[in-house]
């Protein structure tokens, strides 16, 4: 049974979500953060694009300060998940055109959203994105073997402090109660298997390549000049692929510019969206 | 002097991924010959899987908090041998210090317990299953279905919608035991919860409730939507012939409106559900009687 999300009012979805909304601009940008970590992630982006824009940032159900006891297992198996997420987010806020800024899995999970619910959206930024992180023999390079990422879960499980609280539960035989589920560690980055194991599942197995040429909003692909989750070739390859899309590499390393490029990032996205600085 | 320690002490720069500084000790491990890893990138020394890693928790973490202590990650040495580490990490103006200490240990033990972790997941999983699940039908048994119930009428409050509860029962299911055997008895309660899987929702509660007797509770479910489901119910049963008839059942059914703002409690309402249920078999059977319990 999945009664946990149908019900649910719109204070449930904001609270659900962790939604907080800023800034006074007429036209406003979602901003969407990858796997591990959550909003916090967009902290040095927000203040700039508070003056211009109003800004909606959030964290899924699984991450950050999301309501666990929303957590809904099969729901958050595939991206389509958690692209349900934004759109509920989305409607909850009665917002549409908007301009979706997803970092990493966060740009594939906005583009499933915009192509269910195309009103919603205006145009798509993509932060370091990938549309499949596999190495699928000579076709396409994501940069990673099954077993790579078979020992990424493997690796996430054994940085997971907060084994007596998952155990026990197995002990006594009962399901996680809400006080005990009711807030992941406290980090921003959380390695809680119960619900990162299946969003790595979601994120690294998965082979969306096949929605980019239907993707029909403009979109802008920011891709680290040195990452070694998402190369510049995925970006290309993206940017083949998409009918309307912008692509441009940005002089940094790794996989997280929005927080060690945060300037860089922003000019790109002034440009595109025609803001002046 | 930081060559004699027994840990790894290295220095790399954020921004353009250059390793700095090593002691003695990280080149040993590796195997690289003293000096011959300065220049070069991080992330020839991790395996892909603790690149993400990096990428995704602890860069982020060290950004925010500025130090993090005994992450677990893979190093390659030269031969690409996979060596297990614990490594402290600390930023400062763009420079990442790490100080790391071999794992192998450590790691073998943490497997153990991931090993045990995921038997108690499999053996959890299947106690859970058999003690919510009927055997037989697979359906709820009674005391989740009460369970479930419960949590659909604390949501209907909130929400203000209507949940319809719905008592089932096989008409002359005795007859068919006695004249049949059990066996034949237990195959038509079979096909009888495949039917209800069919007609009813996946967010609807479906469970046996006893003997011959099943109870749903429709999900956000007004009288009309019942009465519709119910016909539906009676007409789908109709095709499991036994004794050489269609199979007949008799229905009660009792409507609340949770947004009335009366409150009521599942066994009251399951009770008149059980009128509704007699009132159906003394009127002939095979048939649906209906209440709004509460309007």
């Amino acid at each position: 049974m999945d009664n946990a999300q149908l019900s649910l009012t719109s204070e449930d979805i904001i609270s659900r979500n962790n939604v907080r909304v800023t800034g006074q601009g007429k036209r406003t940008i979602v901003l969407a953060h990858g796997f591990g970590c959550d909003q916090n992630m967009w902290r040095f982006m927000w203040p700039a694009l508070e003056k211009h824009f109003k800004v909606v940032v959030f964290d899924y159900v699984g991450s950050g300060k999301s309501r666990l006891f929303s957590y809904d297992k099969k729901r958050y198996q595939a991206l389509d998940g958690y692209a349900q997420d934004v759109i509920e987010v989305c409607d909850t806020l009665g917002l549409e055109d908007v301009i979706f800024v997803g970092h990493s899995v966060s740009s594939i999970i906005g583009m499933i959203a915009s192509q269910l619910r195309p009103e919603l959206f205006s145009k798509l930024v993509m932060v370091c994105p990938s549309p499949c992180f596999l190495n699928l023999g000579s076709e396409y390079s994501g940069g990673f073997d099954k077993e790579d990422l078979e020992e990424l879960i493997n690796l996430m499980d054994k940085n997971y402090i907060g084994w007596a609280n998952y155990l026990a539960p197995l002990v006594m035989g009962q399901s996680h109660s809400e006080e005990l589920i009711n807030e992941l560690s406290g980090s921003f980055c959380s390695t809680d298997p119960k619900y990162s194991k299946p969003f790595a599942q979601a994120t690294f197995f998965s082979d969306y390549r096949s929605i980019l040429s239907k993707e029909l909003h403009p979109c802008l692909i920011l891709q680290s000049a040195n990452d070694s989750l998402a190369a510049v070739d995925v970006g290309e390859y993206m940017k083949e692929q998409i009918p309307n899309a912008t692509f441009e590499i940005i002089d940094g390393t790794g996989h997280c510019l929005h927080m060690t490029e945060p300037d860089k990032v922003l000019q790109s996205m002034y440009s595109f969206l025609n803001i002046p600085v | 002097m930081l060559n004699k320690f027994s840990c790894g002490l290295f220095t790399s720069d954020i921004k353009n991924g250059d390793i700095e500084y090593t002691n003695d000790y990280v080149c040993d491990v590796l195997d690289y010959s003293k000096g011959s890893l300065i220049g070069l990138k991080l992330n020839l020394l991790f395996s892909k899987a603790s690149l993400i890693f990096l990428e995704s928790y602890l860069y982020p973490m060290l950004l925010k908090e500025h130090e993090m202590f005994e992450i677990q990650l893979t190093v390659l040495n030269t031969k690409h041998e996979r060596i297990p580490i614990t490594a402290n990490v600390k930023i400062q103006d763009d420079k990442l210090y790490w100080s790391i200490f071999t794992a192998i240990n450590r790691d073998k033990l943490y497997q153990e317990l991931l090993d045990i972790r995921d038997q108690l997941e499999q053996q959890a999983e299947i106690l859970e299953l058999k003690a919510t699940t009927d055997s037989l039908t697979s359906l709820l048994n009674r005391r989740a279905a009460i369970f479930e119930s419960e949590k659909l009428i604390n949501q209907a409050y909130r929400t203000g919608s209507s949940l319809s509860f719905v008592m089932v029962d096989i008409d002359y299911f005795k007859r068919i035991n006695d004249e049949l055997g059990h066996q034949k008895g237990d195959e038509v309660l079979v096909d009888v919860g495949k039917v209800l899987h069919e007609v009813f929702r996946k967010t609807d509660v479906i469970a046996r409730w006893g003997g011959e007797e099943f109870m749903i509770v429709l999900y956000d479910t007004p009288f009309d939507d019942a009465q519709a489901l119910c016909q539906r119910l009676h007409q789908n049963l109709n095709s499991i012939i036994t004794l050489n008839k269609p199979l007949t059942v008799s229905i009660g059914v009792a409507v609340c409106n949770f947004g009335s703002g009366k409150s009521t409690d599942l066994m009251s309402v399951l009770a008149e559900a059980d009128r509704m249920l007699y009132k159906a078999k003394n009127n002939g059977r095979n048939r649906t009687e209906m209440t709004c319990y509460i309007k």
